[in-house]
């Protein structure tokens, strides 16, 4: 009897482990059996997918790949983490790392960002300003529909426009000087402007995703929250909270039937669970961020690494210069640009420039946007205790620095713990989880260590968060009236002045006051599976081209 | 020697004989506690390093002569963070333990000895209390800390202070029936003199036992409590904040997690065995081999 037992259960577990290893030719999903579950929910079925492993049929229009010198095939699934929940798939609300991750692959923008970082027409036929009449023309492209078979059309640009002037997440950064929206035909719209803002294409590059009016309507925000209707290349058929996001692709795209079944972002909290999963197979794609450790050991296993062209992030100490405290004291800031060896932080976690460098501002020194004069603050600890001490800090004090959860912010934020501990600074370390980031944008007390996104350049940024009434800072900055003067008379010039006046407020900010202190600049680094191919790119600025991914067979 | 004092040392030679003959395992425990506490208390002179100290051209160094054991993501030398790892994780859980073996047990022997509706209130909260798992109380109360050794002890303290409530409870409930007790009340002892005087001594086998399981009970936790981010707090180097911080680098350099994991695993199970063994030497009906 006992034997016959042992031998049912030695039976089964053979079941079991044989199950276990044919896991890669079962498409899965990486979320485990949840995971898997929801593709095929999706529509997802892998190599076991009937168009799995067939080249395109003759007359779809499929776009020829970007990247491998192999047939591309069509069929497949895709699975990229995301660390947690998106707090909103409202294309008006996107804004944090999971949302950028998710939003390329179901929205678009009206412009694009070039890979110098200049805005460029997308969904737009063209895109021209008038300064002297204070109006922008937007004429919108043929052929582009959304996901639920509604034409993109003037009308529908201008229902996203005054939607996001007065919902969107960036409204008080980037829709400051709309004033109204026109239809002129059925393709040309004039964004009538109360001052001229010569950063407004920055803004629409940056964010305002295009949402299709009628599901926003007939769905309600509530609704589309959990259906998000865009004009990309995939849409979404389910958002399982806590498991992820899936997509199946939406066979209309306008640049081209994607070769890809389905794309889902499933949810992979920590780069050792990511890793894991993408070795195994389960995963295809790792975004890594200042990762040099992950990034260099999966190189050496033969995974695919491509650095974004434009740098992504610029991990800044954002000083609360106004609330009563060492911070006022420019000094002080000074002493703690002084105390920071940003350097060394860079050298020894970006890979020795390989990820990332070390930077005076929001920009590299090979963009047209850097300013030479700003030179920043050398790691000299000794300086750092004399302003201490001038300032009457020579005891030290208590400071807080807030970072948003992450590896690479997380180590550098204890890294620059024990830098300023040397010079006196007891310093505690407040993580915040990304969902309630959101909270801290606009004050927080000590220093916040902020990602400040790059993929619009370093012009964009300043002129849109260094202004008084911006949601970024607004109650922390200085805002003294040199630099914001600067930015309000660059953003009505012209380029010239525009870029001269710019690099005056950069200064002031950087080098002058200490406002800001960039500590690390890094690019975007997408890890992708051998089997995967196509520009996966950079996930930030919307570089993907989704529609050309395509994927071996299995 | 007076007669006494010979029977006592018998007594303590007997307890040992019969503590130490549970097996090599009790001894191999014994030795592990005995251990971590010495490294715990000469965690300074046993490196030249400070759990401090970064050089961030050595970050996920491997083991070499420099650093034994490697360094941690940000240069630190891991060998250096588990000495000290040691320190915290010994402070915190005799400091709990402590504190929560002092509240829990004169609360039980209030409740036990007064009884009535005073008993009836203290053990209905003390079984709410317990109803709770312990990983969920202490989450929220270290919410109401910020992240210190001595907030973190006390949270911790608090959530297994109904351990020592309802062990001392049921011991007094049982031991005020007896003649002694009787006795001294009636020739007019005060309650205080006959719960701390008569009461608490004869508990102490139990309480002794009690507290060496929850030792390992409460540095458990506190690792958990780091690991998830809301116990101590980095930099200092606590075991869970390690595991937490080496984690990501589990399949890049494995040591930097694998180790404070180990020495957690060592420690939690060398309190629980001694504690076993404590157990059965001081209640003759429990004897065997481990």
């Amino acid at each position: 009897m006992k034997k016959g037992v042992a031998m049912l259960l030695i039976a089964a577990m053979s079941v079991s482990l044989a199950a276990c290893g044919d896991k890669g030719s079962a498409g899965s999903a990486g979320a485990g059996d949840a995971g898997n579950a929801g593709a095929e929910d999706a529509g997802s079925a892998g190599s076991g997918d009937e168009d799995a492993g067939t080249t395109p049929e003759a007359g779809d229009t499929e776009a020829a790949p970007s990247g491998g010198s192999a047939e591309p095939v069509a069929g497949g699934t895709v699975n990229i983490p995301i660390t947690d929940d998106p707090t909103t798939l409202q294309g008006w609300m996107m804004r944090n790392s999971n949302e950028g991750v998710i939003s390329p692959a179901i929205y678009e923008t009206l412009l694009k960002y070039d890979e110098t970082g200049k805005p460029q027409p997308y969904l737009l036929e063209s895109f021209t300003g008038d300064p002297e009449a204070l109006t922008y023309t937007l004429v919108v492209k043929d052929g582009i529909t959304f996901q639920d078979g509604t034409p993109l059309d003037a009308e529908a640009v201008k229902w996203n426009l005054d939607y996001y002037k007065e919902n969107g997440v960036l409204t008080g950064s980037y829709f400051n000087y709309v004033d109204s929206v026109e239809v002129t035909d059925e393709k040309t719209v004039v964004v009538h402007m109360s001052s001229w803002d010569a950063l407004f294409d920055y803004g629409l590059a940056r964010t305002c995703f295009v949402c299709s009016p009628t599901a926003v309507e007939s769905l309600g925000p509530d609704g589309f929250n959990e259906a998000p209707v865009g004009t990309g290349a995939f849409k979404v058929t389910k958002w399982s909270h806590g498991e992820g996001i899936y997509t199946e692709r939406y066979d209309d795209y306008w640049q081209g039937k994607p070769y890809l079944d389905n794309v889902n972002f499933v949810i992979y909290s920590s780069t050792a669970t990511q890793q894991a999963a993408l070795e195994v197979g389960d995963l295809d794609v790792m975004n890594l961020s200042g990762d040099a450790v992950t990034a260099d050991a999966l190189k050496a296993k033969g995974y695919n690494l491509t650095n974004a062209a434009i740098p992504s992030t610029g991990y800044t100490l954002c000083f609360n210069s106004l609330a009563d405290g060492p911070l006022t004291d420019v000094r002080v800031r000074q002493a703690i640009a002084y105390a920071v060896d940003a350097e060394e932080i860079c050298n020894s976690l970006l890979g020795d420039g390989a990820y990332g460098e070390a930077s005076t501002q929001w920009a590299v020194t090979t963009s047209a946007e850097y300013n030479s004069e700003v030179t920043g603050y050398g790691y000299d600890v000794e300086k750092a205790k004399a302003l201490l001490a001038e300032a009457g800090y020579g005891d030290g004090f208590e400071l807080t620095i807030n970072f948003q959860v992450g590896d690479f912010a997380k180590s550098v934020c204890q890294i620059i713990q024990a830098e300023l501990q040397q010079i006196g600074i007891t310093v505690t370390l407040n993580q915040i989880e990304v969902a309630n980031y959101a909270d801290y944008l606009g004050e927080w007390d000590g220093i916040l260590f902020h990602p400040m996104g790059l993929g619009n350049g370093q012009f964009s940024q300043v002129a849109a968060n260094m202004i008084p009434g911006a949601r970024f800072g607004g109650a922390t900055f200085l805002h003294d009236e040199e630099s914001v003067g600067l930015i309000n008379e660059a953003i009505v010039s012209d380029q010239e002045t525009l870029s001269q006046n710019l690099k005056g407020a950069v200064k002031i900010l950087f080098q002058d006051n200490v406002e800001l202190y960039t500590v690390a600049i890094t690019y975007s680094t997408a890890v992708t599976s051998p089997k995967l191919h196509g520009d996966y790119g950079s996930i930030q600025g919307n570089g993907a081209t989704w529609h050309e991914l395509w994927k071996e067979a299995e | 020697m007076s007669d006494r004092n010979v029977t006592k040392a018998n007594g303590v030679k007997r307890f040992f004989r019969i503590f130490f003959s549970r097996g090599w395992v009790t001894k191999i425990c014994f030795g592990i506690i005995v251990l971590f506490v010495l490294i715990a208390v000469f965690a300074p002179v046993l490196t030249p390093w400070t759990p401090y100290e970064q050089n961030l051209r050595n970050i996920l160094a491997g083991p070499g002569k420099e650093h034994l054991l490697g360094c941690d993501n940000i240069g630190r030398d891991t060998l250096t963070r588990l000495l000290y790892g040691a320190r915290i994780s010994l402070v915190t859980g005799l400091l709990s333990s402590i504190w929560a073996a002092v509240v829990g047990t004169t609360i039980g022997l209030i409740a036990g000895y007064v009884g009535g509706w005073v008993n009836s209130a203290i053990m209905r909260i003390t079984d709410a209390m317990i109803a709770i798992p312990p990983i969920i109380f202490t989450m929220v109360l270290s919410t109401m800390v910020t992240g210190n050794l001595l907030g973190i002890s006390i949270v911790i303290g608090v959530s297994i202070i109904p351990s020592y409530i309802r062990m001392v409870n049921g011991l007094v409930m049982s031991l005020r029936e007896n003649d002694y007790v009787t006795a001294a009340d009636l020739i007019g002892q005060k309650q205080l003199v006959i719960m701390f005087r008569h009461l608490l001594p004869n508990c102490l086998a139990s309480l002794i036992v009690t507290f060496t399981m929850n030792v390992g009970t409460a540095i458990m936790l506190e690792s958990t409590l780091s690991y998830l981010g809301v116990g101590i707090i980095p930099p200092t180097p606590a075991w869970g904040v390690m595991v937490s911080e080496g984690y990501k680098y589990l399949f890049n350099q494995p040591l930097v997690a694998i180790l404070p994991g180990i020495c957690i695993m060592l420690v939690v199970i060398a309190f629980n065995i001694v504690g076993d063994a404590l157990r059965d030497a001081l209640d003759p009906r429990l004897r065997g081999k481990l």
